[in-house]
């Protein structure tokens, strides 16, 4: 057997209903990781909790021609750390740690810990990492929000080097991201924000259980000064094939005097630009009024950290 | 009774607990027998169609295959109980065709040396179909007469029951309520997925089946019909179970058949277990329904009428259908005493997964529409639903005019009351209210209840036999043999309490068989919430005999008359002289072995169907939260109230209260098969919402004892009841809170939205 790779159990492969895969790979730094990445091309995939990539099913097109795993879980990216005026967040921290630190309970950063607590269910949180619920770009990622309204800086590492990708810019489609076949995302990076800041994040599920995934989910940020805002962050997900700003509506919202009327054309400004569709979980058009609710509760609730 | 219980009324130990938590109970899953051969099914990509052509040739061809079987020549099992009575009824059970009824359908399996091989040959497998025009819809079923589900039609059966003069009943009436409610295709979604099983059939004509049906001796009398063999040639064994909550009540469609099939045709013993996928796409399901009521009271809130018609969802095949409807007309008749009752039913086959028996049979359908209806009716009169409820439910020693039994036990006032008293009821309705009125909230609360009754037993509808047999040993240790399968909520270790309160042998003295056909006598299975009064009434008859034989050794030991005798702690003693006495152990230890001319032993045998059916009675207290602006519904809290005759283990009744309850806000809220052109889009756990531990809000179980006569110790059933009526008194509770009504389960935030908006 060769270092750094795991013949898969001949009886783990007749798990047919989920897609099968040939070889497991542990590389055992950064380096050898991006090597194997290199090595095979789009047949390659990055495993860190597993909790996205190992319950899909075969048969989905996007993953039919995968069939290498290579386990980033031991290359030390489970840290979170304030130096200078960054946060940096390894993308191998688990959903858990971000929910249980005390980074993030204060009002700026709001937004994540309340995304973190909303992510699934607790099982799930101690293996999901923050890095997993990016890369998979689903459209209702929960961590993509807070960290869209924080200006996220991610940091990938590939064959060149690292590269800094601007989170506004990771995000390309369903299940894509700008993330090249050989690059692995290994931060996140958060630029400090003023203390006037508040943030927070909300999620309304169709089905009223924990695991369930969002229908719609937000993050807002308000940086006040005396109830001027000087800047805002809406971000929409579960509305468009991607998480994104809705940027129409924070221009509205800054420089302007917060009030109740101001914050609720924002809301329903935000909705405006989201592009909901209709499938089972639920309809367009309820999305979009939801978008409206969401957005104004969650705008309330950061203005009320702001400063805190 | 007695004065004083050792084993009944107590929260024993579970018999198989430490087996459980220390992960040595053996389940089906669990079971590997030598030389044993893996099997898979192929199973139909379409929602109805004939199989033209299958080509396994290619598939036979490989090493290590030994065996297919298709659909042409194994049948399938589409009738049950019913068809046990006569032979021309027993031949109805068994369908062998080319026509494949819902995507998932059967079509053939393969077993071969090993998993992997089993995959490859499956994949070199070529069936052909000619796809038919599929009907999802059980209406259109019912109208579509060119399209034939089944040879005899779309309509598997159809009831029109009346009792009293519906007419004259509205006619009475002061306000009529007209509403029609639908219900969701719920999946029992057991921790142990359906189905598991390992057949071997040996060369000297016996067949050994390993398999966790509920009802271990009927699935051999449906094992033996489908490969005709006389029934002492085949052997169920059920091993430890992780749930049934209805979905074994039989045989599980494609699997014990054909596993015992490729068995016979190998000679070795055959494994097949399906995965969750397959348990939510191929396995039964809840009957979905739609229900028309229409419901007749007079001004001061008594019921004149209530006029049903049901049209019962069947799916591909039907095997419970005509149970799951008797048992709406026998729940929805027996609750009330409307003595003018109109009710119509239709099972329709439409190309869907089969549906079955789940927790409740039809009764949580029927119940959802009876208890939206009558907290309308309350509403429309301005009255407390709980005196709606307290003025017309069917009470003690009234003639439940299904059943023609009279009501021997009924506690459903104390459970009202004590429900009503825990829960605030109340207090709530008024304050709750008041503050809806009085603030622009976005977060309202509402409180609601509904009741209900369920049937122990099916001893008036289906055959029902239970039996046991008590056995002392010549230690004073018991064996207790009896063939009440076990699902995991805990029977065999009351019906253990129930022999060692009979016996006044200690319970750590009593040991509980293994479920197995061969060695124990016939039982119906676990059913009904059944096994606590129909296995336990057997048990208790058993114990009897045993004890009177007991007594009958020592009147000769202690010389002393027999009505003189009592046993306790496993002593023989005179009740007037308890210092003449014996030790049981004494005193088999010298009958069956010190005294060579008797060596008898022991035995005590009962068996036959329990005398009554008798209902047992439950309320619902649900707390909710709904947020106004999005229609997010939150429980809050239910406080359910059941009467169970007497809890013989109250651990294991509150056990099943609380896990009833979380069963039903699921079918409140959550749960149900979304299907979209026959495929089912939520076949997995991340798909399909079951509450997980922590959306489970507090449940107060509340224990109310009536004493049921026919009952061991006062007992009757729980299993099924607690999940009833939950759903409806959730519905009841987002009515208090918000005024929107909502008709259809699962209750979603987007309904609930819409009838805000609409309100």
């Amino acid at each position: 057997m060769k270092k750094g790779k795991l013949r898969v159990n001949e009886r783990r492969k007749t798990m047919s209903v989920y897609f099968q895969i040939e070889e497991y790979h542990r590389p055992r730094d950064l380096a050898q990781a991006v090597d194997i990445l290199s090595g095979f091309g789009n047949r390659a995939r990055v495993i860190a909790g597993g909790t996205d990539i190992l319950p899909r099913r075969a048969g989905v097109k996007k993953i039919d021609n995968i069939n290498h795993l290579v386990d980033i879980s031991r290359l030390g990216l489970d840290y979170l750390k304030r130096e200078g005026d960054h946060i940096f967040m390894g993308a191998g921290t688990t959903i858990n740690t971000i929910g249980a630190s005390p980074l993030f309970l204060s009002g700026p950063y709001g937004a994540l810990s309340d995304a973190a607590g909303a992510h699934s269910t607790s099982t799930i949180r101690n293996r999901a990492t923050v890095g997993g619920n990016l890369c998979n770009a689903s459209p209702c990622a929960d961590l993509a929000l807070p960290l869209l309204v924080l200006d996220a800086i991610l940091v990938a590492a590939g064959p060149e080097g690292k590269r800094h990708i601007p989170i506004e810019n990771f995000f390309k489609g369903v299940n894509y991201t700008a993330l090249n076949n050989e690059e692995v995302l290994v931060e996140i990076r958060i630029p400090l924000c003023s203390e006037k800041t508040g943030s927070s994040f909300l999620k309304l599920r169709r089905h009223q259980t924990a695991i369930d995934m969002a229908v719609v989910n937000v993050a807002t940020s308000l940086n006040c000064r005396e109830n001027r805002c000087e800047a805002a962050g809406i971000a929409l997900g579960s509305v468009a094939p991607v998480p994104f700003r809705a940027k129409k509506a924070e221009s509205m919202l800054a420089g302007a005097k917060l009030s109740k009327g101001i914050i609720e054309k924002a809301a329903v400004a935000a909705a405006g630009e989201a592009r909901p569709i209709d499938d089972v979980r639920s309809t367009s058009a309820y999305r979009k009024k939801m978008i409206a609710v969401l957005v104004r509760r969650s705008l309330e609730s950061s203005m009320r950290r702001c400063g805190q | 009774m007695f004065e004083s219980h050792i084993a009944v009324g107590k929260s024993l130990e579970r018999i198989d607990g430490v087996e459980k938590v220390t992960g040595s109970a053996k389940y089906a899953t669990d079971i590997r027998l030598e030389n044993m051969l893996h099997a898979k099914l192929i199973r139909s990509p379409h929602a109805h169609a004939k199989v033209k052509r299958i080509d396994t040739s290619s598939a036979e061809k490989l090493p290590g295959v030994r065996a297919v079987a298709t659909i042409l020549e194994v049948p399938k099992v589409i009738e049950y109980w019913f068809s046990l009575r006569t032979e021309k009824k027993k031949k109805q059970m068994f369908l062998r065709d080319n026509v494949v009824r819902f995507m998932g359908d059967p079509v053939l399996a393969i077993a071969a040396d090993d998993q992997q091989t089993v995959d490859k040959a499956l994949s070199l497998v070529k069936v052909e179909y000619e796809p038919l025009p599929a009907i999802y819809d059980p209406f259109m079923a019912m109208e579509e007469t060119d399209v034939k589900i089944h040879s005899r039609g779309n309509i598997a059966f159809k009831v029109n029951k009346d009792y009293g003069d519906i007419q004259e009943g509205l006619k009475k009436a002061d306000i009529i309520i007209e509403n029609t409610y639908r219900t969701s295709k719920q999946k029992h979604a057991a921790l142990e997925p359906f189905g598991t099983c390992v057949a071997l059939y040996q060369s000297n004509g016996k067949l050994t089946v390993y398999s966790s049906t509920q009802l271990p001796h009927w699935s051999r009398h449906y094992l033996a019909g489908a490969l005709d063999l006389p029934l002492n040639r085949v052997r169920v064994i059920k091993p430890h179970t992780g749930g049934s909550f209805g979905g074994r009540c039989g045989l599980i469609h494609g699997l014990e058949v054909m596993c015992s099939w490729l068995s016979r045709q190998t000679g070795r013993p055959v494994r097949m277990s399906f995965t969750r996928e397959e348990d939510f796409i191929g396995t039964e399901t809840r009957h979905p329904m739609t229900i028309r009521m229409k419901t007749g009271a007079t001004r001061d809130g008594i019921l004149t009428a209530t006029d049903v018609d049901i049209v019962s969802d069947v799916g591909g095949y039907g095997t419970h259908y005509i149970g799951v409807i008797a048992d709406c007309l026998s729940t929805g008749v027996g609750l009330y005493k409307t003595p003018n009752y109109s009710f119509s039913a239709r099972a329709v086959f439409t190309n869907k997964s089969p549906c079955g028996a789940l927790r409740g049979y039809g009764n949580p359908q029927m119940n959802f529409a009876q208890e939206s209806q009558m907290d309308i009716i309350a509403e429309k009169l301005r009255m407390d639903p709980l005196e709606l409820r307290l003025k017309n439910y069917r009470e003690l020693g009234e003639i439940d005019p299904v059943l023609n039994e009279k009501i021997l036990s009924n506690g459903l006032r104390e459970c009202l009351e004590k429900g009503a008293e825990l829960s605030g009821w109340e207090k709530k309705r008024h304050q709750w209210k008041r503050y809806q009125r009085s603030v622009k909230a976005t977060r309202n609360r509402g409180i609601g209840l509904s009741i209900m009754l369920h049937g122990t037993g099916a001893g008036k509808a289906l055959p029902d036999p239970a039996s046991a047999t008590v056995m002392i040993n010549a230690d004073g240790s018991v064996n207790l043999i009896t063939a009440a399968a076990d699902e995991g909520q805990g029977n065999r270790t009351v019906l253990a309490q129930i022999a060692s309160e009979t016996l006044g042998i200690e319970f750590e003295k009593i040991s509980v068989s293994e479920t197995d056909t061969e060695t124990t006598p016939i039982d119906c299975g676990t059913h009904g919430s059944r096994q606590a009064y129909s296995g336990g009434l057997a048990v208790q008859a058993a114990a009897t005999e045993a004890r009177n034989q007991i007594f009958a050794y020592a009147v000769k030991e202690l010389g002393a008359a027999e009505d003189q005798l009592r046993i306790k702690d496993g002593v023989i003693f005179e009740i007037n002289n308890p210092d003449n006495k014996i030790l049981i152990s004494d005193l088999m230890r010298k009958t069956q072995i010190e005294d060579m001319n008797v060596c008898e032993q022991v035995i005590g045998s009962a068996a036959g169907v329990a005398p009554a059916m008798p209902g047992y009675y439950g309320a619902v207290f649900a707390e909710v939260e709904v947020d106004t602006e999005t229609g997010e519904v939150k429980v809050l809290k239910l406080t359910n109230a059941f009467d169970v005759g007497r809890a013989i283990n109250p651990d294991l009744v509150k056990g099943q209260i609380i896990g009833g309850g979380v069963m039903g806000i699921g079918f409140a809220l959550t749960e149900g098969l979304l299907i979209e052109d026959g495929r089912i889009l939520n076949s997995n756990f991340s798909d399909y919402r079951l509450l997980r531990a922590c959306d489970v809000p507090e449940i107060v179980p509340i224990i109310v004892e009536s004493d049921e006569p026919t009952g061991p110790f006062g007992a009757k059933g729980i299993g099924e009841g607690c999940m009833v009526n939950v759903a409806s008194a959730i519905s009841n509770a987002i009515y208090h809170a918000t005024g929107v009504r909502l008709t259809d389960l699962c209750m979603t935030p987007e309904a609930i939205l819409k009838g805000l908006e609409e309100r």
